[in-house]
């Protein structure tokens, strides 16, 4: 992996063409950008603050870079991912943790299939509420007290009065009917999006 | 148990990179603390970090609540390095750029090196630092060494007004262009528009806090329109209305509304200040160029200052007296005749030597009149407590007060005093009152620490931007007070139900920059007198909550109001009344109120307006006696009125 301090690579940093859109300021890129490399390190195991922090030195990164150039808003938003996975690495290197192993394109693909709609990931944030409304409640309980309250298993099991192991298959289902529900809807706005 | 948790089917197997991105998308929808934070303000200033006039902001992050400070530490200092390198770089290439330019080179020369000495920082730097001035040297080195590094004349200096941002420092061929980061012009506005938005945040929470102390309540915000107008009848500038909101960037961008803004500002920096008959169109034009060239207007000012040509020097004690209250927000009035009893600042032997200042070297030294009647000779030296030289500490220039014009002049550049006092007149432009007033100043809100918190956070933007008075009035123009519209009280016609002590409330709340400013209508001193007198005969000496009326004339019953008569604009001379009103209560409470002997009120209520050579004016003093609603306090109350009437043609 290439020192991300050192990183020189162009990504989005082709220099614009030709009846392409204008260059965005930086305010603008910012406002753009932000919130989809925020999600996207969240999506890589980071904690919130962790995420404040790299996606500040992110953009600090790529503003300063002299070759970059934006291209197309996808290519930027790409380009700034690269550049937040390897800061991460970074950051792990640095911290004596041994995570490096994992590769960037896998979660990037991912990332796309999840929240490379609209950049931010706001639509599949938006969806992902919908779909989450659709779960049984318990199936809803079980995930709001895991994720709200920050509740062991057991704890979970507890409440609804099942076993440990089934409180594991309820949430893993519940995030499976999750995945196919929010996929479906964003093909659907795809292909409404397309018409 | 559920169907579903009985399902026989085999658990669904999410693939590892599936489940981190459901994980991390529900805790984003459950956690309140794992929303997406907005961190544009605190990129951009980042960003324009190493430009030393841009306000810097602590980098914001979680981990500065303690989650990561080991890390926040580390990105921190890893950035510090890199800047002190830079800073270094910087520092070298400029001191070998002066080194070149004192081997005599030719102005294209110098254009030359100042080109490539931009070109070869970085794109942010260039983002904040700009154009360079004096043949390639940083202005902020030229700043902090202007005492021992002589000042090049920069080649970019034409019809004797200073530039620093030209235009022309801006041009470059295009071979030169294209060897250049292609954002750092295109991306200037960024960062210092989210810099002002800091700036302008806290500016807003003090004026917030000062609205709150004095019992003030806002009135709702206007809608764009009506704030691109308001900014237009003010400034002169009407700025760009896009989805909803003004664009301030906008603003100030052509040539006529900065020679509107410059012809308001010039005023208010100059006024009553003796000037020689073809003086103001001058200054006018060149503070023009200036604005809209974007460039440093304390340096115009220096240069006005060091010109003879410009002032009627014949007249030291008035040119002493109106640009120290106008250039330096100097107690100048109560200075004159003797010690300031309301700012201990200003004493009057500091303002004898001000004022001899400007004494030509051929005529007579000044000579002034103590309280016991005995002569003194004034020093002519400009006193270290009025000019605050040095921006970033308290620290005035004690050892070195300049004791000539041209020294004067020069020491006004990069003046905190200076900044003030334009914060102060931009302030009067939108608001017709400085935002910080001076002591003495009849009819003034209190002072209040808030209030002085607003005042340096405006005038350290305009030093951060080293005098660049169109972003200082963009500043203005975008500040809460501006968006906030008159109070409810004024709007369709509900002031005809208001009763008096509600009215004056509202003006009083006004004049606290509560909201807009109240523009009277133009009247002399006869119709002006005949307003507030109207109504002697029916309003009492204190303001009664359930007395008059406003719409009702003098006399009448206002529960005989017919409530299906359909209300009208009020006439001038109700306006004029119930300005008069307001103002009385803030009258009683001044300084004024002080002075117990009836004739000295009587004078100074001419002083304080500028009047030193009042004249006696029987005719309207009996009259003012003669028209007084509480006979016991006759002379006192017209002591008021004279004021008041005096401070409406001021």
């Amino acid at each position: 992996m290439d020192d991300p301090a050192n990183d020189r690579s162009e990504g989005a940093g082709a220099y614009l063409r030709d009846g392409e859109p204008p260059a965005k300021s930086p305010e603008e890129l910012i406002r753009t950008h932000q919130t989809g490399v925020w999600r996207y390190l969240r999506m890589l195991g980071c904690e919130a603050s962790l995420a404040d922090d790299l996606t500040q030195e992110t953009f600090l990164k790529v503003l300063r870079r002299p070759s970059f150039t934006q291209h197309s808003d996808a290519a930027t938003a790409a380009y700034l991912r690269k550049t937040a996975h390897n800061l991460l690495v970074s950051v792990h290197r640095k911290g004596g943790q041994r995570r490096t192993s994992f590769t960037n394109d896998p979660l990037d693909e991912v990332w796309f299939r999840w929240a490379g709609q609209d950049l931010s990931g706001d639509l599949a944030v938006d969806t992902l509420r919908e779909c989450l409304a659709a779960l049984t409640e318990r199936a809803q309980l079980a995930l709001k007290m895991r994720f709200a309250d920050d509740s062991s298993r057991t704890a979970i099991a507890d409440a609804l009065h099942i076993t440990e192991h089934g409180a594991r298959n309820l949430m893993q289902r519940a995030k499976q009917q999750l995945k196919e529900c929010v996929q479906q809807k964003l093909v659907d706005y795809e292909a409404n999006a397309n018409r | 148990m559920t169907r579903d948790e009985l399902n026989p089917n085999p658990l669904p197997m999410l693939s590892e990179a599936d489940e981190k991105a459901i994980d991390s998308l529900l805790d984003q929808i459950h956690s309140t603390s794992s929303k997406p934070p907005d961190l544009t303000v605190e990129i951009l200033c980042q960003l324009s970090q190493g430009s030393t006039f841009l306000p810097k902001v602590e980098r914001v992050s979680r981990s500065s609540r303690g989650a990561y400070p080991a890390e926040g530490k580390r990105v921190e200092s890893r950035r510090s390095r890199w800047f002190t390198m830079a800073a270094g770089v910087a520092a070298l290439a400029a001191s070998v750029a002066l080194i070149w330019i004192q081997l005599d080179l030719s102005p294209v020369k110098n254009l030359t090196s100042s080109i490539s000495s931009e070109s070869s920082r970085s794109p942010d730097a260039a983002h904040g630092e700009l154009a360079l001035e004096n043949g390639g040297l940083l202005e902020k080195d030229r700043a902090s060494n202007r005492e021992s590094i002589p000042v090049i004349k920069s080649p970019l200096r034409r019809d004797g007004v200073p530039l620093v941002r030209s235009e022309g420092a801006n041009k470059r061929s295009d071979k030169q262009a294209d060897a250049l980061p292609q954002k750092s012009i295109v991306d200037y506005a960024g960062p210092v528009a989210d810099s002002m938005a800091v700036s302008l945040k806290r500016f807003d929470e003090s004026l917030s806090q000062y609205w709150t102390r004095i019992g003030v309540v806002p009135a709702s915000e206007v809608d764009a329109t009506t704030l691109a107008n308001r900014v237009e009848e003010r400034f002169g500038a009407k700025p760009r209305v896009a989805k909803d909101s003004v664009v301030v960037e906008a603003a100030f961008t052509d040539d006529s509304s900065c020679e509107l803004l410059a012809t308001r500002l010039v005023d208010g920096l100059f006024k009553a200040v003796p000037l020689m008959p073809d003086a103001k169109p001058r200054m006018i034009l060149e503070a023009t160029k200036v604005i809209s060239a974007g460039g440093q207007f304390d340096e115009l000012i220096a240069t006005w200052m060091a010109d003879p040509s410009l002032f009627n020097e014949q007249q030291p004690d008035q040119l002493a007296q109106n640009l120290a209250i106008n250039l330096l927000d100097a107690d100048a009035s109560c200075a004159r005749c003797h010690d300031s009893p309301v700012d201990g600042r200003f004493a009057q032997h500091d303002y004898w030597s001000f004022a001899s200042i400007f004494v030509p070297a051929e005529q007579p030294p000044l000579f002034y009149e103590l309280e016991d009647g005995r002569q003194k000779v004034a020093e002519p030296h400009v006193p270290s407590s009025w000019l605050k030289q040095n921006t970033n500490s308290d620290q005035v220039i004690a050892s070195t007060e300049p004791a000539s014009v041209t020294a004067f002049a020069g020491s006004l550049r990069a003046s905190q005093t200076l900044a003030g006092a334009i914060a102060n007149r931009l302030w009067e432009i939108g608001f017709d009152s400085p935002l910080l007033a001076r002591a003495s100043t009849l009819l003034t809100p209190p002072r209040d620490e808030a209030l002085q918190s607003a005042h340096r956070e405006l005038t350290e933007w305009i030093i951060a931007n080293r005098f660049d008075v169109r972003a200082a009035a963009r500043f203005v123009v975008s500040t809460n007070a501006m968006r906030r519209g008159p109070s409810d009280l004024f709007l369709d016609n509900d002031w005809q139900l208001a009763n008096e002590a509600a009215l004056a409330s509202a003006t009083l709340s006004q004049r606290a920059f509560a909201s807009s400013k109240v523009r009277l209508p133009s009247m002399n001193q006869e119709q002006l007198l005949a307003a507030i007198e109207a109504r002697v005969g029916s309003v009492p000496r204190a303001i009664r909550s359930s007395e008059t009326v406003l719409a009702q004339p003098s006399g009448s019953d206002p529960k005989a109001q017919d409530s299906t008569l359909k209300p009208t604009n009020p006439r001038p001379d109700e306006m004029v009344w119930a300005r008069w009103v307001a103002d009385r209560t803030l009258l009683r409470d001044s300084w004024l109120h002080w002075i117990k002997n009836p004739t000295q009120r009587q004078l100074h209520a001419y002083y304080a307006n500028g009047v030193t050579n009042a004249q006696e004016e029987p005719e309207l003093l009996q009259r003012l006696t003669a028209a007084a609603d509480d006979k016991a306090n006759a002379i006192e109350n017209a002591n008021d009125r004279l004021a008041w009437l005096l401070m409406q043609q001021n």
